[in-house]
């Protein structure tokens, strides 16, 4: 089966500024593919090549198996697509506007998006001017899911969502993944992507600087184990242990910074009497903060 | 309404501005025409002591001013009625796709399994549509009023003159199309075919003054909307098929600038 999206250097130049330089990657059918990277790293700007809005300077991009342009319509039928800068017609309904883009989709049927809407908790009979950014957000992941694309482009979904409404959201996309789709979910945020994404690509001043599964990324993540002995330990006691990066003790309680396996630690712990442990989820941050390079690099 | 094309949508953006256009263009049609009745007979001396530089200024020429046909002729199709019409289309074309892309609507609509050739035709049909309806009310108001005010002009002259500027209405619609399509921005492309507009308007005119202008009339889509006087003679083809070729020019190159250029 043809990848849903396949990009070979391609590149983007407005002017002098090169928005996008020599990015490769693909996406498969079935996989959701986070890609992250600061705002102005060239995430839109792949995105909307994707989408016929823009032309690439150089390179190529196929989805779905055609060239965007060439594909055009018939093309575009098959995406699902979320704009990062989201701006809907204010002044019609959500059902009006979801009534418009089925038609032009060749389709009257809006059951599968009055469903999506009400699992999502937006009303579809106000004007769209009158909701909230957050609502707003939800009729715009309405259109792009009601009609089950093989290829779901969302830019930055989940800005304004609230949490329920951002759980809801990830289940949707997963439903759609297992159901064949192709994801591709942009945000500049790794903690609203981490745990969807089947692989991360990232993007730092108009290059891709890695894509790889997220589990190999969440492998070199810092986690913080904390154990609570029975009695006092010392710090020294847990000194040089394979993984451990940083240990904290206060009395009876002792917080490691572990990179992937915590073996060693648990090992080393066996030793002593343990009345409880905590794990806590892999701050990814960090990882992601050491591909992003130093503030300065960001561009504006 | 049930939004099922962009030529629907059109329509319905632009329902109550059409009310309004519509409505003004008439109560400006009947105050026109109520007054003359009083002002008939002064009409003819009037217009005869205007400086020749000021009756060319509305296009027109001495002879024949004290008829009705005159009157309707300087206070309405001369500079009122294509301008009227001529600014609903600029305002309306200016929206359509470089208005859109200013509120970022574009990129949701060209997102969209649509062509942005079918797209722009569509909005540009709907245009044309909407502009029919203002026209059709002013003429229909037109008629009823020359009858009730005592003007004596045939209502075949009156549907000629009125389809002369709404043609002339759907060429300066398709100029701001290509401007909104060449420069993406909403107030540059209604400046454009604003000055377009005047620039055409005052080549008519300065040109039944000026001489060495006169043979750059034929140049002037003012001229091909009015120089063969309409409202006395009819329509003539190769007016009306200058105004349709140019247009059909414009919106074909307005086509290929929108489907090429990068929506950034």
């Amino acid at each position: 089966m043809a990848s849903a999206i396949r990009c070979e250097d391609l590149s983007k130049s407005f002017g002098a500024l090169r928005a996008v330089e020599g990015v490769s990657f693909s996406v498969e059918p079935g996989e959701i593919v986070g890609f992250l990277g600061p705002n102005g790293a060239g995430k839109t700007t792949t995105i909307r090549m994707l989408l016929d809005l823009i032309r690439p300077s150089r390179g190529s991009v196929e989805v779905l198996g055609a060239n965007p342009r060439r594909g055009g319509a018939a093309l575009r039928r098959r995406i699902g697509y979320v704009p990062g800068d989201l701006a809907l017609y204010n002044r019609l309904t959500g059902r009006q506007l979801l009534e418009f883009v089925s038609a032009l989709r060749g389709n009257h049927d809006l059951t599968a998006a009055e469903l999506i809407a009400e699992q999502l908790g937006v009303s579809l009979e106000r004007p769209i001017g009158m909701l909230s950014r957050g609502n707003r957000q939800k009729i715009g992941v309405v259109q792009a899911l009601a009609h089950a694309p093989e290829l779901l482009v969302l830019d930055e979904p989940t800005s304004g969502l609230d949490p329920v409404a951002q759980r809801t959201f990830r289940s949707l996309v997963r439903d759609a993944a297992a159901r064949g789709t192709a994801v591709l979910l942009s945000s500049h945020v790794l903690g609203e992507v981490q745990r969807v994404v089947d692989r991360v690509a990232i993007l730092r001043a108009g290059r891709l600087v890695t894509i790889e599964p997220m589990r190999d990324l969440e492998a070199k993540a810092l986690r913080v184990v904390e154990i609570r002995f029975g009695g006092p330990v010392a710090a020294e006691q847990f000194a040089h242990l394979a993984g451990v990066r940083s240990i904290e003790v206060e009395g009876d309680l002792l917080r490691a910074s572990v990179a992937g396996s915590a073996d060693a630690l648990i090992k080393a712990a066996s030793r002593f009497t343990v009345d409880s442990i905590a794990g806590h989820e892999a701050d990814l941050e960090d990882v992601f903060l050491t591909f992003y390079g130093e503030p300065a690099h960001a561009p504006a | 309404m049930l939004l099922r094309s962009v030529f629907v949508k059109t329509i319905h953006d632009r329902r109550h501005g059409l009310l309004w256009w519509s409505v003004g263009v008439g109560l400006l049609t009947i105050a026109t025409l109520s007054v003359w009745p009083s002002v008939r007979d002064e009409y003819q001396k009037l217009i005869e002591n205007y400086p020749e530089a000021l009756l060319a200024l509305f296009g027109i020429e001495r002879g024949g001013l004290g008829s009705a046909a005159g009157y309707v002729q300087v206070e309405l199709f001369s500079l009122m009625i294509p301008l009227l019409l001529i600014g609903y289309m600029i305002a309306a074309g200016s929206a359509a796709t470089a208005g859109e892309q200013e509120a970022g609507t574009l990129e949701f609509l060209l997102a969209q399994p649509v062509s942005r050739r079918r797209v722009l035709l569509e909005k540009y049909v709907g245009l044309c549509t909407a502009l029919a309806v203002i026209s059709v009310a002013f003429v229909a108001v037109l008629i009823i009023s020359t009858r009730v005010f005592a003007l004596d002009i045939g209502i075949p002259n009156l549907l000629a003159a009125t389809a002369s500027a709404y043609m002339l209405g759907l060429l300066f619609g398709a100029v701001t199309l290509l401007a909104g399509c060449i420069t993406g921005h909403r107030a540059l492309a209604a400046g454009i075919a604003s000055a377009a507009a005047v620039a055409g308007y005052l080549l008519s005119t300065l040109a039944t003054l000026v001489e060495g202008l006169k043979r750059f009339r034929p140049l002037s889509p003012f001229w091909w909307y009015s120089g063969h006087d309409p409202l006395r003679s009819g329509l003539e083809p190769l007016h009306v098929g200058l105004l349709l070729l140019a247009t059909a020019i414009c919106i074909t190159a307005a086509v290929v600038a929108f489907d090429r250029r990068d929506l950034a």
